[in-house]
């Protein structure tokens, strides 16, 4: 993270076309990777001020929070500020007179509006003098990729060892995140299922993720489209999960995406409330490591995980309700993080790991073991 | 005779870069790299024949155990394509050095297991 202040205002536009504005000679605290975009895009003359945010990081000690604040930040995924949002709800029956200041990109500020824990939302990259005057700081970079102890520890624990609370005291139901949905999106995804003639109080709603953030984590597209067939045949009704842009790929690349019983989601989820909503009718959610499983756990759904590169206690250990099919291999868990294939790969991209778990096995331990548990119709 | 100089010419660069692809592949040891044969044409590939120290590679190959697990059959065949010794007995040697790191057996398919788990599994949510 880097203390950053540049000699000309730029205006941007989001992920979300949201406008955003970098006031020339205002400090921003914001990563190092936005820092050489910046020198990248505009040059190096723009920078007048570079520092290292370690210099003003308030990092929290563990001291009492009564009356004081707290400001809490990632750049992370959704599952990585779902993590952290337990930590938050924690700190805050700790210290109800805590003041927590989440802060995100724009796009993930969402997962922290659902919160009735987090008392406001400061967007990336972050004006210094919004958070000069905050008592402690909290940043996450690096708690889970490259650290050793995220392979021994479930990872709502990681985080809440991070904010200096003792997981071991803290019962596992409040190791799950408290997330409100939005009346309004609730109702507009609400009228999408009575559009697409899907009855949300009889009919058994299986929502699979096919994409995730990482391609070591991802389960195959082709074993996917096998799934969403066999689940299809028993007249079950399917809905794709992933954000908006995932569905420019999954129409070229899946062939049963029009098939009966089988619905697109992906294109009504235009900013993460919508997609939180949409997890929300689900019945059951089967996907890889990624965000609708964490979604699917704080909303008390059906969980079937597939896992490879993790080991699913790291994850799932605290939901309620979830089964796991754990694809090990003489490489896996290997615990690897980032945008490429792993060595082990298929031609694909897929990982060997994930690509044992056979869509059969899939639908046996749906049928067996969740199916039964759901009550509906 | 001018369009015949010319094909000359590009034939000689081809070579050139073939071979310089070639002392890459046995200079750095990188089996990645051996496997940009793939894309070579059968010109290409004859000639990879021709140039390459097979012993060499294969006993580089044997010494970077990273690398070894991305061997799978159809790169075994591809390597025995280019240096005489029959792919399943290439596995063999290859499995036998880095045992217990198999990942992809020499059908294709893949070593392993799958194993299943469950959490607060009790219904009624």
């Amino acid at each position: 993270m880097r203390l950053v202040a540049i000699n000309s205002s730029i205006v941007y536009s989001t992920i979300d076309d949201h406008r955003d504005t970098i006031d020339k000679d205002r400090l921003y605290v914001m990563p190092d990777i936005l820092v050489s975009e910046l020198a990248n895009v505009y040059g190096k003359g723009i920078i007048n001020k570079d520092t290292n945010f370690e210099e003003v990081y308030k990092k929290y000690d563990g001291s009492s929070l009564d009356n004081k604040s707290l400001f809490c930040f990632r750049s992370g995924g959704i599952g990585d500020l779902m993590f952290m949002l337990v930590g938050i709800q924690n700190v805050k029956e700790k210290y109800p007179t805590c003041k927590i200041i989440s802060g995100s990109t724009r796009v993930n500020s969402f997962i922290f509006k659902a919160s009735p824990f987090v008392d406001d939302i400061i967007f990336t990259p972050y004006p210094y003098d919004l958070i000069e005057d905050i008592d402690y700081h909290l940043y996450f970079e690096g708690i889970i990729e490259g650290n050793p102890l995220a392979e021994q520890i479930n990872a709502y624990d990681l985080f809440l060892q991070y904010f200096n609370l003792d997981y071991n005291k803290i019962s596992g139901k409040k190791k799950i995140p408290v997330m409100n949905i939005s009346a309004v999106e609730r109702k507009y995804i609400e009228e999408i299922f009575v559009r697409l003639d899907i009855n949300i109080n009889e009919d058994i709603i299986v929502g699979i993720q096919v994409k995730t953030s990482s391609p070591i984590r991802n389960y195959s597209l082709d074993l996917t489209n096998k799934l969403i067939l066999l689940l299809a045949k028993r007249n079950i009704k399917v809905i794709l999960l992933g954000s908006s842009t995932d569905g420019f790929d999954l129409t070229s690349k899946m062939k049963n995406i029009d098939c009966e019983n089988v619905f697109d989601f992906t294109k009504y989820s235009t900013s993460i409330d919508r997609f939180m909503s949409i997890v929300n009718f689900c019945d059951i959610v089967i996907g890889a490591d990624s965000s609708a499983l964490h979604l699917a756990g704080a909303f008390g759904k059906y969980i079937l995980g597939l896992f490879g590169a993790f080991d699913s206690d790291m994850r799932l250990k605290y939901y309620n309700n979830a089964i796991a099919l754990q694809g090990v291999t003489n490489c896996s868990p290997c615990y690897l993080h980032g945008n490429i294939p792993c060595r082990n790969s298929l031609k694909d991209g897929s990982s060997a790991c994930m690509n044992l778990i056979k869509p059969e096995l899939i639908e046996k331990a749906l049928i067996d073991k969740l199916l039964p548990l759901v009550k509906k119709g | 005779m001018k369009r015949q100089k010319k094909k000359q010419k590009q034939h000689k660069s081809i070579e050139k870069r073939a071979r310089r692809r070639i002392n890459a592949a046995e200079k750095s040891c990188d089996i990645l790299k051996y496997i940009d044969f793939k894309t070579f044409t059968q010109h290409r590939i004859e000639l990879a024949h021709k140039h390459i120290n097979h012993e060499r590679v294969i006993d580089s190959l044997s010494k970077n155990v990273s690398n070894l697990m991305d061997i799978t059959s159809s790169l075994l065949d591809l390597i025995s394509s280019v240096s005489n010794v029959p792919s399943e007995a290439m596995y063999e040697m290859f499995s036998k050095i880095y045992e217990g790191k198999k990942i992809i057996k020499y059908d294709g398919s893949i070593e392993g297991k799958v194993v299943s788990k469950e959490y607060n599994l009790k219904g009624g949510v």
